[in-house]
């Protein structure tokens, strides 16, 4: 094919879902000369699986982005149709936001932010190669036949390449939701030497309203929290649609079992390995066989669809099977199937290829972002895209790279998990993946990461003051209740004896009532006098810093120990191969994974305390020379 | 040099970086470095040859050759029906040891190829007559084909560094080769048999489970409740609480029977210390006579009591009105019964009880201790107030010393204890045993003072990562393991 030259660019972005929307937004506004490729515009933000953003740790990424300047928490909030907090009766590091989306309308509002941003280019077609001088990148070539210059290249293929679609012995080459595939991106990949993966997600059938019977089903009434996603956003809307809630029955199951044979996943039809936090309905009743229901969730995809989401059910049987094993469920019974389930493998990238910044560790100028690195979720994709957006950036400036670690944000969890880690599954952020998940709290992501989103260049002057305004009344407001003192009174002891708490017969400092259990900051606002109108984004975060001060000083000496490891740094010329009494297969990891401080080195699974006291001494030695 | 660069390396490990302190790494490390120091060839690719067995006559001697060569050197040395290279791993051959030409023995030679070895590389073991002559001619023999003579402790270092043992199993040798007796031995070979791995592993995989049930409730709100049905985290957690405790209430007698236990014997000058002493050393180390105030220094003895190694002392007589080279010994002693274990206080039924001997028992309660009378055989004149649980002894017709013996057992060991136990063996293991523990008693009084489940499994969190520093695991993705393992979760 003769290929014409379309032009040069600073970064190109291959795939315009979740990932590469935030990277290409993120290049573009730092001045870099941005086009973007998807293979159907209309696929552009698509959620071609469930029609949410945030959920536990998913909610926290979703403010992280925020406040480092990115797009996904701004257009949440204009798209959401349902919101609510979870996890509201444990402690403030797990609350996490989920909204319901209109899956149409976020589409259209992330396409046309595209379409407005300066410096930015969307276009349809198919990235088929990355050309390369050296270990650098150059350029791209597409179906079309244009040849595009760049001085680097975000890939952001998310479930697009090599994409086979399975639904019971049917078998075919596509991408999400009806698109095409992007078939011939990965053998150049191969070429180059990149070592990809096979993983395989799945996603329930949608089914029309019109067919299903919600008085047989249980209502979820929620709450609307006090504050959506973006710390921007001043007027949150209220929820519009309701959830609900059914059940599967030893019907559904006997079905099940009874067509099992006939499940890819059983029958080995499919190679990919799957998520286990987000196994099919086959793979829940095979496994958990004691079980004699599963939830299955009721969801609206939109205002302007019948189209609803049914989460619990994602499968690859084939279609007559779901037909019946979807109608034997309460008020599913006579359900229209306008979607059938399907499971979907695709190629993507052992992520350990990748360093901090997103950028592959051999190829300058080359970065993967979102599902391609092996995550999952649009949350962790658009997390992922804003980091290799912001760093292709950077690089071309001449500036600083960006990285953040386990310390800072879920991004750093992520990020750390994804490339010194790597992934055996697709990857989903949990609460439990970070280990200081009292300071990364979603309620803290702006405190914690405005100043660097400002750094950057991503977050306005204007937004920047408004922050450092809301710092200032919150250490104000913490200093004033650390130092208010509350007298015993008939009043004050009243108000205790409401919440069960110990009445007082001296004078107590406000804060120490507070971090009572039984008690907190927004109790005790009827005895605390001299308190100050705040709104709630200051209140909360007073409540929370002195209330759980102990755990969060706990927290801040355990960072302070894992820093020490984190910045204690190896070069990067060190031979492994030359480091004596390190075991074999600790020194192929570090060689492979070439790990830039000892934190790093000591969370890469095979090295072993022993391995790093060993590495440790090699490195003295060698700075004693 | 090579101790300030040392000291300089661990004040590196200690203060820069959170490395896990062990006797065992410490001496990896000065092993390590001297290898580096000295330029040395890559010493884990030699093949390493000791005599294993102690220097010593006994019935058989074991010469050990570990390395990738261990077969080609064997082979130079042994004469069997077939070759060790070319015999099956784990097979024991019948033939001859040879130095060249010459027949040194006759020898057993077992064969075990790597990795299931004790270092996970090639073993030969040749197991000669006892004796010195035969074992050092073996041992010639086999440096002569090519082996290095292996350093002090260098199997187990090579076992730790192929990962065939963890931390607590290979500080666990090192304690066979240092034990003091047999008990010390059986609980070392214990810990060696993984019952230490075993016990903690066993609290630790509570902890990841508890973990797990939180971490479903937290991650997945969604989740049915009927899947978190039945578990109360709280009283879980009392229940672990109860194991880390017993772990630690056994590691005093796991360090005692490592290291030993100091007994202060105190009295009044003459009352009959070191002639106790002596009885239980079972031989004349300390001088005595009739004259009072004879013992000015402290005289130390080890001994065994039920193969409890004790390292028995005799303070000089505590007197008020002594002369000054005795008031030296006096403070000395003093000093001493702060530093015991336990101390056994003696006076003698020739005479009254006296405001001296009050004074010095009141030294005494201070610590775990024994009263004891000796001169039985005398008319009884001491009559001590307050103390009902005395022992009569006496050391010239030697009765009551068997009661004696099984007193002081039974005051460091207690009555229920078992070799079987699990227990902990060294200072570095109990430190971190504690942390643990104390890390779960924040967990329940978190719980207890109402604060959610996310906040105990911080402080669990914290209980891991101690319980790691035992047997150099480290915390992974387990407790997502446990979550998805059991739990059926999922959109």
């Amino acid at each position: 094919m003769e290929y014409f030259n379309a032009g040069k660019y600073d970064v190109v972005i291959i795939g315009a879902g979740h990932a590469g929307c935030e990277a290409a937004l993120a290049s573009a506004r730092l001045g870099m000369k941005v086009v973007i490729f998807s293979v159907n515009l209309d696929a552009v933000a698509n959620m071609p699986c469930n029609p949410h953003i945030g959920g536990t740790a998913k909610g926290h990424l979703v403010r992280e982005i925020d406040a480092l300047g990115g797009e996904m928490g701004k257009a949440a909030d204009e798209t959401y149709i349902q919101i609510k907090m979870l996890n509201l009766g444990k402690g403030p590091a797990v609350h996490s936001l989920r909204a319901q989306i209109d899956r149409m309308r976020y589409r259209e509002r992330m396409k046309q932010t595209l379409e407005l941003q300066e410096n930015l280019e969307l276009k349809q077609a198919e990235v088929t190669e990355i050309l390369f001088d050296g270990d650098k990148v150059v350029g791209v070539k597409t179906n079309m036949g244009a040849y595009y210059e760049t001085k680097s290249c975000i890939i952001a293929t998310g479930t697009y390449l090599k994409g086979k679609i399975v639904i019971g012995e049917l078998q075919y080459e596509g991408g999400p939701d009806g698109m095409m595939p992007a078939n011939s991106l990965s053998k150049c990949l191969i070429d180059k030497g990149i070592k990809l993966l096979r993983f395989k997600t799945g996603t329930p059938a949608r089914i029309n309203r019109r067919s299903v019977d919600f008085s047989k089903m249980e209502l979820q009434e929620e709450k609307d929290p006090p504050l959506p996603f973006s710390f921007e956003t001043k007027n949150p809307r209220k929820s519009e649609v309701e959830c609900y809630l059914t059940y599967t029955n030893p019907e559904t199951h006997k079905i099940i079992m009874d067509n099992i044979d006939r499940a890819p996943l059983f029958n080995h039809s499919i190679e990919g390995t799957g998520p286990r936090y987000c196994p099919s309905i086959e793979d829940k009743v095979v496994r958990f066989a004691h079980k004699e229901r599963h939830q299955i969730f009721v969801e609206p995809m939109g205002l302007n669809t019948e189209e609803l989401y049914i989460q619990g059910m994602s499968s690859s049987l084939p279609e007559e099977v779901q037909l019946k094993m979807y109608r034997t469920i309460k008020g599913l019974e006579h359900a229209e199937l306008q979607r059938n389930a399907y499971a979907i493998e695709y190629d993507c990238l052992d992520p350990t290829q990748l360093k901090a910044t997103l950028e592959f560790k051999e190829i300058e100028g080359l970065y993967g972002a979102g599902q391609f690195n092996g995550s999952s979720g649009y949350e962790e994709a658009a997390a992922q895209g804003l980091i290799a957006g912001i760093n292709a950036a950077l690089k071309i400036k001449g500036e600083e790279p960006f990285t953040l670690d386990r310390s800072e944000a879920y991004i750093g969890v992520l990020i750390d998990d994804l490339t010194i880690k790597g992934t055996m599954e697709p990857y989903r952020m949990l609460t439990s993946r970070a280990e200081y998940r009292l300071l990364l709290r979603q309620d803290n992501a702006d405190i914690r990461l405005t100043e660097k989103g400002y750094k950057i260049g991503l977050i306005s002057e204007e937004r920047y003051k408004e922050f450092l305004l809301k710092q200032e009344a919150v250490n104000a407001e913490i200093d004033r209740v650390e130092h208010e003192n509350i007298p015993p009174s008939a009043e004050v002891n009243a108000l205790l004896a409401e919440y069960g708490s110990t009445p007082l017969t001296t004078g107590f400092k406000l804060g120490e009532l507070i971090r009572r259990p039984e008690l907190d900051y927004f109790a005790l606002a009827p005895i605390d006098k001299k308190r100050p109108s705040l709104p709630y984004y200051i209140t909360e975060e007073v409540n929370v810093a002195v209330k759980y001060d102990g755990y969060i000083k706990m927290q801040i000496e355990q960072v302070k120990a894992f820093k020490k490891l984190e910045n204690k740094k190896i070069p990067s010329d060190i031979d492994y191969a030359d480091v004596k009494g390190l075991k074999r297969e600790a020194a192929e990891k570090l060689a492979k994974n070439r790990p830039e401080n000892f934190g790093q080195a000591s969370r890469i699974s095979g090295v072993s305390p022993a391995d790093i006291t060993v590495l440790l001494i090699y490195i003295e030695q060698m700075k004693r020379g | 040099m090579r101790i300030r660069v040392w000291q300089e390396l661990t004040e590196t490990n200690k203060k820069r970086v959170v490395i896990i302190y062990s006797p065992f790494l410490e001496y990896i490390f000065t092993f390590l470095f001297e290898c580096f120091v000295k330029e040395k060839g890559d010493f884990m690719a030699e093949t390493i040859a000791a005599i294993s067995t102690a220097m010593q006559k006994g019935g058989i001697a074991v010469i050990r050759i570990s390395g990738d060569d261990a077969f080609k050197i064997a082979d130079k040395v042994f004469k069997g029906k077939i070759e060790t290279e070319k015999c099956e791993s784990h097979r024991i051959l019948y033939g001859f040891v040879y130095d060249g030409e010459e027949k040194i023995d006759e020898c057993l030679c077992s064969v075990m190829r790597a990795p299931r070895t004790f270092t996970a590389e090639n073993v030969v073991e040749l197991s000669v007559h006892g004796g010195l002559i035969p074992a050092k001619r073996t041992l010639e023999a086999v440096i002569k084909a090519g082996a290095r003579a292996a350093k002090a402790g260098e199997f187990t270092m090579r076992a730790f560094l192929n990962g065939r043992i963890d931390l607590s199993k290979a500080e666990a040798v090192a304690d066979i080769i240092d034990s003091k007796t047999d008990l010390a031995r059986s609980t070392a070979v214990n810990q060696l048999s993984g019952k230490l791995s075993e016990g903690i592993n066993e609290i630790r995989s509570k902890i990841l489970e508890i973990m797990g049930y939180i971490s479903v409730s937290t991650d997945f709100p969604d989740e049915d409740a009927d899947s978190l049905a039945g578990f109360d985290t709280l009283s879980e957690l009392k229940k672990l609480k109860e194991k880390t405790e017993k772990l630690i209430k056994n590691a005093d007698k796991g360090i005692i029977l490592r290291e030993g236990a100091v007994c202060a014997i105190c009295g009044k000058p003459n009352a009959g210390k070191s002639s106790l002493l002596n009885e239980l050393a079972g031989e004349e180390k300390a001088i005595v006579t009739e004259i009072e105030g004879t013992t000015r220094d402290i005289i130390e003895e080890y001994i065994n009591i039920y193969d409890v190694p004790i390292r028995l002392a005799d303070t000089a007589g505590i007197r008020e009105d002594a002369d000054t080279v005795e008031k030296i010994g006096v403070k000395k002693a003093r000093d001493y019964i702060k530093n015991a274990d336990i101390c056994l206080f003696i006076t003698d039924n020739g005479r009254e009880f006296d405001e001296n001997d009050a004074e010095i028992l009141n030294l005494v309660k201070e610590k775990p201790h024994i009263t004891v009378v000796n001169k039985s055989e005398l008319e009884g004149k001491c009559i001590i107030p307050g103390e009902e649980d005395i022992i009569y002894i006496s050391v010239k017709e030697k009765t009551g010393i068997e009661e004696l013996k099984k007193k002081i057992y039974d005051l460091l060991m207690g009555s229920d204890f078992s070799e079987d136990a699990v227990m902990i063996t060294n200072e570095r293991h109990k430190e971190a045993a504690i942390m643990a523990d104390s890390a779960i008693g924040e967990a329940i009084k978190a719980l207890e003072s109402g604060l959610t489940e996310d906040f105990s499994y911080i402080n669990l969190e914290t209980a891991v990562s101690h319980l790691g520093e035992i047997t150099g695991m480290t915390v992974s993705d387990e407790v997502i393991g446990e979550v998805f393992s059991k739990f059926c979760i999922g959109k």
